[in-house]
């Protein structure tokens, strides 16, 4: 791999991290308190508050598994883009033009 | 749990305030129709059935602001995640580059779809409600002042005659009929706000299938041969 190769990597890395990030510090915490009361529900629609509930925390359940996903994967292609680094890093150390 | 960023103390007494307003339009129009026979006992009843489903709307506009952010935001992050997946799938092909893609394509940004189109359906469903909250106060609220507005003009065409009685039972017969309509339009729309949800929670099911009213999220967790493929590169050399 080349530095813009790694450099690629690197950055698709960054993005998910940071979106990994958001959902931590955001987004997780915005839909715990997205909760509907029951007394917010007129009388003909009181067979929807559980709907809404389970909804809600099943969006919840499943972005906070989104988000440790994002997260090992985001440490993955950066771990990655360490590796080949640090391999090119080697390689152009052990060059030389006298040999 | 959380307490509720959409429903709050405000909200109880906008809902508290509707009831009272409700409450004196409905007082009124029995009020006038209290020489009819039937007139007070029917006018109560229907006062009393708006009233159960009377809530202030403000919740649910809020509640649609923020299930719509919500639902961009996962578009976006699935967006996001694709275009990263192609960037890397350019760079890097092994053993470790085939199980990072196989399972970002078919995992995560499955799941990112799923909940971005569950929560445009919990949007939907807020706009249903708000909308129907909408329309059956303002409906209840313009029926029962024409049916005042009625009374009203039927005492002050003379002294009070069968005629003029007639007129108030016409009143209030019609805002009766008027308000179990737009009832029904309120019904029809809480139905539709339940098939919303209902969407949103299939989206879900279909691909979180799990016990009692739990999703099952397992198949988001990097399996430990794919953590150790993608993970570590010596692994990658030693395939």
């Amino acid at each position: 791999m080349t530095s813009i190769e790694t450099e690629t990597l690197r950055s698709a890395g960054k993005t998910i991290s940071d979106d990994a990030h958001t959902f931590a510090s955001e987004t997780v915490g915005k839909l715990a308190a997205l909760t509907m009361p029951h007394e917010a529900f007129p009388l003909f629609a009181w067979g929807l508050v559980n709907d809404y509930e389970q909804v809600r925390r099943g969006v919840a359940d499943v972005t906070g598994a989104v988000q440790a996903a994002i997260d090992a994967i985001g440490a993955a292609l950066t771990n990655i883009a360490n590796h080949y680094e640090e391999q090119e890093r080697v390689r152009s150390d052990n060059f030389s033009y006298r040999d | 749990m959380a307490e509720s960023s959409l429903y709050g103390k405000v909200d109880r007494g906008t809902t508290h305030d509707l009831w009272v307003t409700v409450g004196i339009f409905g007082a009124a129009l029995a009020a006038c129709v209290a020489p009819t026979a039937a007139g007070p006992a029917v006018v109560a009843g229907m006062t009393v059935l708006a009233e159960l489903n009377i809530r202030t709307p403000d919740p649910w506009d809020a509640g649609s602001d923020a299930w719509n952010d919500l639902s961009d935001q996962f578009e976006k992050a699935k967006n996001r995640m694709t275009q990263a997946r192609g960037e890397v799938d350019k760079y890097w092909k092994d053993k470790g580059a085939e199980a990072f893609k196989t399972f970002v394509e078919t995992h995560v940004e499955m799941a990112l779809a799923a909940i971005s189109q569950a929560a445009g359906d919990v949007r939907n469903m807020c706009d249903d409600m708000w909308w129907g909250l909408v329309t059956h106060l303002s409906g209840f609220l313009v029926l029962t002042a024409a049916a005042i507005a009625a009374c009203v003009v039927a005492y002050l065409s003379g002294p009070f005659t069968p005629a003029v009685q007639w007129g108030l039972v016409a009143a209030w017969v019609t805002a009766v009929l008027a308000l179990l309509g737009a009832l029904l339009t309120f019904v029809q729309q809480v139905w539709t706000a339940g098939r919303d949800i209902g969407d949103a929670f299939s989206k879900l099911d279909n691909m979180f299938h799990g016990e009692a009213d739990r999703l099952n999220t397992e198949s988001l967790k990097l399996p430990e041969q794919d953590r150790i493929r993608i993970g570590d590169p010596h692994s990658w050399e030693k395939e």
